[in-house]
């Protein structure tokens, strides 16, 4: 499948989707240092937010280009798509340290459900655009 | 350009002073200007004759494209390198946790085993809580060099220099001193003795004065540890941790600015850097450089390490009837050593362990744990994890733990690192210059840290 203007619209609005909730969750996230309000799982995390306002600015700056079928956009979003792999799968791996720190007895208490933040929902949401793009970067010589 | 107009007769000694002459005239490397201006020729020439079809994407392009971004480069670089301290850290706790039960296991069997007290307070003090002290960070080193291997060979480390240099041009440091201090990053001697590839000597010598500063694994033990200490678990611990490692590489920064404007005045020389391909790494070779890494930590820690923990736990115990056995830490001979050298120290809000942890740390910087391991682990009655005893010992608050990590992070680097200074330099002027003044620096930033945080109302 090649990438043409038809195909971008349609990654666009998805790229919008996913920069409106990354922009969101970073600003919350950011928000909770300062207001000392709890609201798991959205943990209080200023270096956290911010990178996922990054990971946004990617998605958002992508949606022009790709309406124009201009491999400018199509990097931004594999630029934004991989910062969302990236920290998905980190965060995976946290929530499995704090589970082995549960087992071998470092923790008092473990809960999945808190430690599945954001970003983590974000990157799930993410895999089927990243499948796609995957799929049409096949043909694309190195 | 004639002879005549450049003042030389063009080969030899004239061709010399030739070239000196158009430096001056140009005041830039001929060599760099002559190029230039045959692109330039060449780029008029093509755009007047060549038709060009619309660009054909490649992947490196698309990648390149994205990676050295105008404006989302150094964000996408930073968040990656937040991205691998967070991964060091707390990917590693439950590791780590699990080789602190086993040496804090295998000390209190050497105690209830060995009925020799004072070869019984040598296995337990000296080996399992000072050197094992140090062997609790083997999870977050290898994790370190794991995560940078990965960014090696893909081929992204290559963009994050080129991207870095569009800074560092600006702010008087060689592009080409991004490989050596990102080699600082895991050890600053190969980092030091990297910097030959640079080829003027201002350009190298900045360098080479400025590598201390990239945080070495070395003091990644003594971050994990404090930030530990003063932020518990969690995602606070690993940024302080980031925020080290960027104290670092904005300090190298402005050191290298200073010293462009001061010391080394002049423009730096031109960057030309071959991208490698992108690659997707594959688990054995990252495996295979993660392990060649980290074995100089482990070789370090059955050398040099363990003979300095040897000397630590030798003065903790000393003279063993006023310590009883080095149960009583104020009677021994370090601690004398410690409190003269305390008031150094006090006005940052550390007491005489920090100021012996500090001085030792000298030789090692991983010494510094091994040294509060030594300290803290034989004075009570149960064995204690250091991490455990330096919160219960409350001399840490946030500021004054954030200084010391940013007071190791600068003074003096280990002296193997002032040894390759002296050796790459070959000049005792250069090597004592370099520790004279990143001593100072230290003293200068953890003051300014203490003191903005005191402004601010923090303890």
């Amino acid at each position: 499948m090649a990438f043409n203007a038809e195909i971008g619209g349609k990654m666009a609005i998805y790229a919008a989707i996913l920069g409106i909730l990354y922009i969101a969750f970073g600003v919350l996230e950011v928000a909770l240092v300062f207001s000392g309000i709890e609201l798991t799982p959205i943990p209080a995390d200023f270096f956290g937010g911010l990178v996922s306002l990054v990971v946004a600015s990617t998605y958002i700056t992508s949606i022009k280009g790709l309406r124009a079928g201009d491999f400018r956009g199509l990097s931004l979003l594999v630029g934004g798509l991989f910062l969302s792999v990236v920290f998905g799968v980190l965060y995976l791996l946290l929530m499995f340290a704090d589970a082995l720190n549960f087992i071998i007895g470092e923790a008092e208490e473990f809960s999945a459900l808190a430690d599945l933040r954001p970003e983590i929902w974000l990157f799930v949401v993410a895999i089927p655009l990243a499948y796609q793009t995957w799929s049409m970067l096949k043909e694309v010589p190195w | 350009m004639t002879d005549g107009d450049a003042g030389g007769s063009g080969v030899g000694a004239g061709g010399v002073v030739g070239e000196r002459r158009v430096r001056d005239i140009l005041g830039e490397d001929p060599e760099v200007v002559l190029a230039e201006k045959r692109y330039e020729a060449i780029s008029r020439i093509v755009s007047e004759v060549v038709y060009e079809r619309e660009k054909k994407w490649t992947k490196t392009d698309i990648l390149d494209h994205i990676f050295l971004h105008k404006a989302l480069g150094i964000p996408i670089f930073l968040s990656l390198l937040w991205a691998v301290f967070q991964f060091t850290f707390s990917f590693s706790e439950p590791f780590m946790a699990m080789i602190e039960k086993f040496f804090g296991w295998l000390g209190g069997i050497a105690e209830e085993n060995i009925a020799n007290e004072m070869l019984a307070s040598f296995v337990s003090g000296g080996i399992c809580e000072g050197l094992g002290s140090v062997l609790v960070f083997v999870p977050p080193i290898f994790c370190l060099f794991f995560a940078l291997a990965i960014l090696e060979d893909c081929g992204y480390l290559a963009r994050a220099a080129f991207v870095m240099d569009r800074i560092m041009y600006k702010l008087g440091l060689h592009g080409r001193s991004f490989i050596p201090l990102m080699c600082g990053f895991g050890c600053n001697i190969p980092g030091i003795m990297a910097t030959r590839s640079i080829e003027s000597e201002k350009d190298r010598l900045i360098t080479i004065l400025v590598n201390p500063l990239m945080s070495c694994s070395a003091r990644l033990p003594v971050y994990v540890l404090i930030s530990g200490v003063i932020f518990g678990a969690g995602y606070a611990a690993g940024t302080a941790i980031f925020l080290m490692y960027v104290l670092g590489i904005a300090l190298a920064v402005l050191m290298a600015l200073l010293f462009r404007r001061t010391l080394f005045k002049g423009k730096p020389s031109a960057f030309v850097l071959e991208l490698p391909r992108y690659m997707m790494p594959t688990l054995r070779s990252t495996l295979i450089h993660t392990w060649e890494r980290g074995k100089l930590f482990l070789m370090k820690a059955g050398t040099i390490i363990f003979g300095v923990m040897i000397l630590v736990w030798f003065l903790t115990v000393m003279p063993w009837d006023a310590t009883n056995g080095g149960k009583i830490i104020e009677n021994s001979l370090i601690s004398s050593f410690g409190h003269a050298i305390e008031p150094i120290f006090r006005p940052f809000g550390w007491d005489w362990m920090a100021a012996v942890a500090l001085f030792f740390g000298f030789l090692a910087k991983e010494v510094v744990v091994g040294t509060y391991g030594l300290l803290l682990g034989g004075g009570g009655e149960e064995e204690e994890a250091v991490r455990e005893a330096l919160v219960a010992s409350g001399v840490f608050t946030p500021l004054t733990g954030f200084a010391f990590m940013a007071f190791v992070l600068i003074y003096v680097p280990c002296v193997a690192s002032v040894a390759t200074i002296y050796r790459e330099t070959n000049s005792v002027k250069w090597t004592l210059f370099a520790v004279a003044y990143l001593i100072a620096l230290a003293f200068i930033v953890a003051g300014i840290i203490i003191g903005i945080g005191r402004l601010l109302g923090f303890s």
